[in-house]
């Protein structure tokens, strides 16, 4: 077992990935965080979940759930929700805009419940010498449906990784 | 020097988060606040401050205080809480799009007691702002 000094906990820090519940209209999305790191910080992701609520189509008719409808998904591997971690995001459509990390990365809800991230491997973001940030977005991946979801999550930063 | 259970223990991390939001004219919004007590030691360790975009996207809108950008974030103590007075203890601003961060190695550390509070502001009187924050300010209870 190892032990940590005072320098090394003051150098790290548990950072907020919150996003209360909230409504997504169709073909919508908006950033729950963002993070903006160089070297030599260094960003460890481990833990997120997101949990959809409800899933309400647009135009159908009265009683319809998720499972009674085919949504129109904008991304065909993405579910009817997902969650994902984009570099140097300034807020326009994130539909076909690559993530970081890989699948495991992504969190994609594709009915009503709770996901979560795998913990066993975290991804591990370092600083380079050009300040770049990394934003958490939650995205609605369809074109007919309102989504209610809320994302939990936590980011940890090493202010010095190197 | 290896750090105690105790020490461990009495150093809390404390989260800034806003998720995007619009922010109307003249509007703010509190973020985070922590009061703090005798004894105890409050450090604005590192915030990250992004100005998604402006509705309507105005190159020069009217501006409450002219130095703080169309948006800004502050970091306020004092009898006057809730209302962004314009004199926060820190602040970032935001002239446009784009993302601000504080500096994690240069934080500022507060022992006064009293509330604290960090407040996002449209510092405009005609647009809506849609900001993000996150960030993390570290309570030390001894």
């Amino acid at each position: 077992m190892s032990y940590i000094t005072q320098k090394e906990l003051d150098d790290r820090m548990d950072l907020p990935i919150a996003l209360p519940v909230t409504e997504l209209k169709p073909n919508s999305w908006l950033i729950a965080s963002v993070y903006q790191i160089q070297q030599p910080m260094q960003l460890t992701f481990r833990f997120l979940q997101l949990q959809l609520l409800s899933v309400e189509v647009t135009g159908g008719q009265a009683g319809d759930t998720e499972t009674e409808f085919s949504s129109d998904l904008l991304d065909q591997a993405k579910g009817l929700v997902y969650a994902a971690i984009l570099p140097d995001y300034s807020g326009q459509s994130p539909y076909g805009l690559a993530s970081i990390g890989t699948l495991n990365d992504i969190i994609i809800a594709d009915k009503v419940g709770i996901f979560s991230r795998a913990t066993e491997n975290p991804l591990i973001v370092k600083g380079t010498n050009i300040p770049k940030h990394y934003s958490v977005i939650l995205v609605n991946n369809t074109s007919n449906t309102i989504a209610k979801a809320l994302l939990n999550g936590q980011m940890r930063l090493d202010l010095n990784a190197s | 020097m290896i750090i105690t259970e105790e020490q461990y223990q009495n150093c809390l991390n404390i989260p800034i988060s806003l998720p995007e939001t619009i922010v109307g004219p003249h509007d703010s919004i509190v973020v985070a606040a922590v009061q703090l007590l005798l004894g105890q030691k409050l450090r604005f360790r590192w915030a990250n401050f992004q100005y998604v975009r402006g509705e309507p996207d105005l190159a020069a809108p009217s501006l409450v205080c002219s130095n703080f950008g169309k948006a800004y974030l502050g970091l306020y103590s004092g009898n006057r809480l809730h209302i962004p007075s314009g004199m926060p203890l820190s602040f970032l601003k935001a002239d446009a799009v784009g993302i601000r961060s504080t500096n994690p190695f240069a934080y500022k550390d507060f022992s006064n007691p009293g509330t604290y509070e960090i407040l996002a502001v449209n510092n405009t009187a005609n647009m809506n702002v849609h900001l993000v924050v996150s960030g993390c300010l570290q309570l030390f209870l001894k």
